[in-house]
């Protein structure tokens, strides 16, 4: 699975999980997204990692900053 | 939950603490035993985030209340596989005689939210690793629902619970009332405030200390509860970012500095160190304040000498650079609101064609600054919007005349609270990207010019979020606003109502007009109301002179 289609996967359980419905940008942080509270950032990780295959730790997660660093994060786990 | 006797820095007193929170209290206590500064002496696994969980956890020690076994990986953490882990009844009944002894209850505030049943609040971390991972995306799409405030018809909880039963073998008596009851809601502060005292009620023979969770986003909860503290001073209030914000992130937070839910190990005994020594204080509330002062600067490009902050003016080398940036570092905003900063430079300092831009790090856009010329100086000032946080950066963006000093003197920097201006807390949107950008023109009769986002690259569904409404609220309200589009364009005005965007309410026009939307708000979710502009052109701008919403509730 290459970064584009994780990232996909990454927007789409944003959404899914906030109901958020602007624009969704790699350089965004968890707090500009209308939502993104810490039980939608579970609730994300637990959809992507559903999507995914993966079962990621999540104290992993809490360390990054932007989407970007959480598509990296899933990139390298499903290597 | 630990039964902990700290000890003094002297060593000679002792104070017996109950300590319910997570692992940003147990930690740096537990690092405390450790340097023989204090001693567990009654434990049990099991965190607490919302007040709700701490109020349970006394009932649980006082044996009011019973957790059933199976229930024990939702409140105390413990995986299915290791059950056998639970205390025996001694422990708890020695847990009980020794809560009559304990002097003060050491409470950690995490949330807001709470998760409970009819029976049981759940800690959400255990609830999402013990029951929701490892049912799949059936329990996932439960979860989600209960999070945003949805429920489910009888047919269908017919449906999920006889699935969720093949997957979950280790529920067989609670299931169903964990999937038909469970519900979560976000407490306002008065209901927390509630929650508090009631739990103050139930120790009257001790004292109570909150303890605040770092994390920067709880803040608008963080000052009420230092504001009721210092008020009523019913329990003493600790936030630790009054210790943490004197240490880089990186040395205080894992994850170099980014997992703010969890110290570095190495700054977990400073920070019990920090709790011990506030307990055996006087202190009633140890909180941010609002200094407004600026504490560090620095430009880019770098000053080969430094840029350095003395009594408000900050000193750096223009270097023959034609543009320069200024970052000042400053302490918290505790209270949000309009600030006007301001500074004075010296005449011929400044490129003449270009004024100085400034914008605040969160922000988008850098906004014009004004001038004003006073004994051969030029004062530069601009009102800007800060919201609460623990540390704020402004970067001011100058263009240098060629022909100056080497060293330069930033002078008079100043940051001063608005207090009375029209409040901009309401003009959040959706649109991180595009974020509307409001300025208040006027200060004496508040008038707000807000730029519309860029309908070219905006998905035009942001607004000005009305406040104040928690989740599965059903108000009716009343909206009343008066504004104008000078330019004579006529923008479009609608309401989202949690759910649905309603038909076009109303029409801006080119002189100021009120416009009143009566309008039921639907269950409100995490996508908040709003009222929204559509059918505008790029660099549209809207003036706002009133706003106020009423609410009606059934």
């Amino acid at each position: 699975m290459n970064r584009q289609e994780i990232k996909d996967i990454i927007e789409k359980s944003i959404r899914n999980e906030t109901e958020y419905k602007g624009d969704i940008d790699e350089r965004m942080s968890a707090e500009e997204v209308e939502g993104w509270d810490s039980l939608a950032h579970v609730r994300i990780i637990f959809r992507i990692d559903h999507h995914l295959g993966t079962q990621i730790e999540l104290n992993a997660t809490y360390a990054t900053t932007t989407i970007a660093d959480l598509i990296d994060l899933f990139v390298n786990e499903v290597k | 939950m630990r039964i902990i006797d700290i000890y003094s820095k002297d060593g000679k007193k002792t104070i017996r603490a109950a300590v319910i929170g997570t692992c940003r209290l147990a930690n740096p206590l537990l690092k405390l035993e450790k340097s023989e500064c204090a001693k567990v002496i009654w434990e049990h696994s099991g965190f607490a985030h919302s007040i709700h969980d701490a109020l349970q956890w006394i009932s649980i020690i006082t044996l009011e209340k019973e957790v059933p076994t199976e229930l024990a990986p939702l409140i105390y953490g413990i995986p299915r596989d290791s059950l056998n882990r639970t205390k025996s009844k001694e422990h708890w009944q020695r847990g009980k005689e020794l809560m009559e002894s304990v002097d003060l209850f050491l409470v950690e505030l995490s949330t807001r939210n709470r998760i409970y049943t009819d029976d049981f609040d759940f800690n959400s971390d255990y609830l999402t690793e013990h029951f929701v991972r490892p049912g799949g995306l059936a329990l996932l799409d439960w979860w989600s629902k209960v999070c945003q405030g949805g429920s489910y018809s009888e047919t269908d909880l017919e449906y999920l619970l006889e699935s969720a039963s093949k997957l979950h073998s280790g529920f067989p008596e609670h299931l169903e009332s964990i999937l038909s009851q469970c519900r979560r809601i976000n407490e306002k502060n008065s209901q927390v405030l509630d929650a508090i005292e009631y739990l103050n009620h139930q120790i009257t023979n001790s004292q109570c200390t909150i303890i605040a969770n770092p994390d920067a986003s709880n803040i608008n909860f963080k000052s009420f509860l230092a504001h009721v503290s210092t008020e009523t001073k019913s329990f003493r209030y600790l936030d630790p970012n009054v210790f943490i914000r004197d240490f880089e992130p990186a040395e205080v937070f894992m994850g170099e500095g980014k997992d703010k839910n969890h110290y570095s190990q190495s700054f977990e005994l400073r920070m019990g160190e920090y709790i011990r020594d506030f307990i055996f204080s006087d202190i009633q509330c140890s909180a941010l304040e609002n200094k407004e002062e600026f504490i560090t600067a620095k430009t880019i490009p770098n000053s080969p000498n430094g840029a350095t902050l003395e009594n408000k003016n900050v000193f750096f080398d223009s270097q023959g650079n034609e543009h320069i940036t200024v970052q000042l570092r400053g302490t918290s905003i505790n209270t949000q609101g309009w600030f006007r900063f301001s500074f004075k430079l010296g005449n011929g300092i400044l490129d003449e064609q270009y004024s100085p831009i400034l914008k605040d790090s969160t922000s988008k856009e850098f906004m014009q600054m004004n001038e004003t010329l006073k004994n051969g100086n030029s004062s530069w000032d601009c009102i800007v919007w800060l919201d609460r946080r623990d540390e704020h950066f402004l970067e001011i963006k100058l263009k240098l005349n060629p022909s100056i000093e080497p060293r330069l003197k930033m002078m008079n920097i100043e940051l001063e609270s608005l207090e009375h201006s029209f409040q901009k807390s309401v003009f959040s949107v959706q649109e991180s990207l595009n974020r509307f950008n409001p300025n208040l023109i006027s200060e004496d009769t508040p008038l707000l010019e807000i730029e519309l986002p860029d309908p070219t690259i905006s998905n035009g569904t942001g607004g000005i979020t009305l406040q104040g409404m928690s989740e599965e609220d059903k108000p009716n309200v009343e909206i009343s606003i008066e504004l104008r589009c000078e330019s004579g364009e006529e923008v479009g005005i609608r309401l989202f109502n949690g759910h649905n965007w309603t038909a076009e309410l109303a029409k801006t026009s080119v002189d100021f007009q009120k416009i009143v939307i009566s309008e039921q708000i639907d269950n409100c979710t995490q996508q908040k109301p709003r009222i929204n502009f559509f059918n505008y052109s790029k660099g549209t701008t809207i003036q706002i002179k009133d706003y106020s919403v009423g609410q009606y509730k059934h």
